[in-house]
């Protein structure tokens, strides 16, 4: 028990002072390996390599790859046009249609900081060239990238269900509804905000049919992949990983050969920088998971979720810790790490509590999304203020608003099972 | 790119304007190491893309792409660590670094990256010493599918421990030059 508190407390000083969050959880579980659990310095590295190896884990990049595919052959764009069609002629427009795009965005990607990313850059100047205040773009560019990863697919859904054991398919599905629900949500808020600012309105009549055709059929070629994916991995026509490969061979087909976006030489471009994102991800999920290993030897999970069995507490109460918990770590760590190390510890205390590993897994995610937007490590807030030339610190001002409504559906999602669970049952 | 509607407001930005998520990647083992990154994840896809190909359009399932996904994705992993590294992308929580140079704790600052380039060095010697003894012990072994030794997957592990003590050094070397010349 002990020891269990020292590890992580370790972990998080290391952190804390600056150590990148892969080599702060290698030599904190190498220490405690070599040290207290007095094994050889083979077991390490194997632990490492383990934890490297992993078919599922392929996912990750190709479904990386897929998504910076068809934000560098202009998918971006045709969203935006596409969601100027839908939402452009409200109070507010470009906002909303920062968050509609976000929310489109959300079924290509599957990384908050990739939506982000992709959404700031082709709207933030735009924002700020009609007139919106720049702190204000930035904000609601990132309060509204949470929802790539809460919508399928996604990598950390994809993370706690190698973690977990709970099939990615039926995870998937369980972010469908709190994914729409926190998109329209902050939409409707949105557009509340805007009135009160009295931002521009721009009405929408001097569009062609012909426009509002073609628009609709660009985005849509790119809004029918969550479907293929979501549809076939649920069916068992695919793994996760194999969706993620067709997801990235469509992105591919539809960027060079229908849209005529990339040339060879620019995919070999999106390609390369996809491999170096996706490998620091990948690297910290290896030495997380040699943590997590070490974690679980220490005895440090079991002991807790016996304690709090004991405690006799109601599961109401038990939630609420667990959020408590995680929106605290989520401020410091890494997402995919803190799901890989906090899943062994509470997948346990949820069983013991009648609680759907499905439901535990979208609150893990939620409340790790909502981490994001919130410093000090808050990496959508890093990405929007690089973008819109601000500091971070004023960002995650701006990014209140949407960090409320996201507690917002936090609690509703936690004390309402119904809307992660219902449409995994369905199927 | 191809010319768009322009619906009513909508943002006009010249997509390729701010495209450097990736700092500048200088130096042939860094260019060397990205460009094997990004052979090893095209290679992924495709080997992937056969497994499914083969499986429901030829209907004759390979048994081997699974194993070569997972060699391909390991030495991925642990070059493209050596590779981020190098280019310094690493995720990192800078408050306490960017505090220290807001007030001026030089010393604060100075102690913090001597730490946090020990903690590297720390593990890295441990991938490459406990690495060397894992592909020894499992340079004899078969893997199930394709039959090479399972120390083809482990070897990845001394060797990024062996390239980022080496850029860990070259990161060192080059320092003490700087503050060696007169500015």
């Amino acid at each position: 028990m002990i020891e269990g508190i020292i590890l992580l407390a370790a972990l998080l000083l290391l952190i804390l002072i600056g150590v990148p969050v892969s080599y702060a959880f290698a030599a904190t579980a190498i220490c405690y390996l070599l040290l207290i659990l007095e094994l050889p310095l083979v077991t390490a590295a194997q632990r490492a390599g383990t934890g490297a190896d992993s078919f599922a884990l392929t996912a990750i990049p190709l479904f990386l790859l897929a998504g910076s595919l068809m934000n560098a052959g202009g998918i971006t764009q045709r969203l935006i046009a596409f969601g100027n069609l839908m939402v452009g002629w409200l109070p507010g427009g470009l906002a909303a249609v920062n968050i509609a795009v976000s929310i489109f965005f959300a079924g290509i990607s599957g990384s908050a900081v990739a939506d982000a990313s992709a959404v700031g850059k082709a709207m933030i100047p735009g924002m700020v060239r009609q007139g919106y205040p720049r702190p204000f773009a930035a904000g609601v560019t990132a309060g509204s990238s949470i929802v790539g990863p809460i919508i399928p697919p996604s990598i950390p859904i994809i993370v706690y269900g190698l973690a977990s054991g709970v099939p990615i398919g039926a995870l998937f599905l369980a972010g469908v509804f709190p994914g729409l629900l926190f998109g329209i949500g902050i939409l409707v808020m949105t557009v509340i905000i805007s009135v009160r600012r009295s931002f521009p309105r721009i009405p929408l009549s001097h569009l062609t049919r012909t426009q509002v055709f073609t628009s609709t059929r660009d985005a849509s070629a790119a809004l029918i992949m969550p479907l293929i994916i979501v549809l076939g991995i649920v069916s068992g026509i695919f793994t996760a990983t194999e969706s993620a490969a067709i997801a990235a061979f469509y992105a591919f087909l539809l960027a060079v050969v229908v849209y005529r976006a990339l040339t060879w030489r620019q995919v070999g471009r999106v390609i390369l920088e996809t491999a170096v994102a996706s490998a620091a991800i990948l690297f910290i999920i290896a030495l997380a998971s040699v943590f997590g290993w070490v974690l679980i030897r220490s005895g440090f999970p079991q002991v807790l979720a016996g304690s709090l069995a004991e405690a006799n507490l109601s599961a109401a109460l038990v939630l609420l810790f667990i959020n408590i918990a995680l929106l605290i770590f989520g401020m410091f760590m890494e997402s995919n790490a803190a799901i890989l190390i906090f899943t062994p510890l509470m997948l346990p205390i949820a069983t013991a509590m009648g609680i759907d590993p499905i439901h535990l897994g979208i609150i893990i995610v939620f409340n790790l999304m909502i981490g994001l937007l919130t410093p000090p490590v808050g990496m959508c807030l890093f990405v929007t203020a690089a973008i819109a030339k601000l500091p971070v610190m004023t960002v995650a001002r701006a990014s209140m608003p949407y960090v409320v409504a996201a507690l917002a559906t936090l609690i509703l999602i936690t004390y309402w099972p119904p809307l992660t669970t219902w449409l995994p049952s369905r199927f | 790119m191809t010319p768009l509607p322009s619906a009513a407001g909508a943002p006009v930005p010249g997509s390729n304007e701010i495209d450097d998520d990736l700092p500048p990647i200088t130096g042939w083992l860094s260019k060397a190491l990205a460009v094997v990154c990004g052979v090893l994840l095209a290679g992924i896809l495709a080997t992937v893309l056969l497994q499914v190909f083969m499986r429901y359009v030829v209907n004759s399932p390979l048994t081997w792409t699974d194993e070569v996904t997972r060699l391909q994705l390991v030495w991925l992993t642990f070059f493209g660590a050596v590779l981020t590294y190098r280019l310094g992308t690493q995720i990192a929580v800078d408050a306490l670094e960017l505090l220290a140079v807001r007030r001026g704790w030089h010393r604060v600052a100075g102690s913090a990256e001597v730490l946090i380039q020990a903690v590297i060095i720390l593990v890295s010697l441990a991938f490459l010493l406990g690495g060397m003894q894992l592909v020894e012990a499992t340079v004899d072994r078969p893997t199930p599918a394709l039959g090479i030794p399972v120390a083809t997957f482990y070897a990845a592990i001394p060797v990024s421990g062996a390239l980022i003590l080496a850029s860990v050094a070259e990161r060192a070397v080059k320092r003490l030059k700087r503050t060696a010349e007169p500015t």
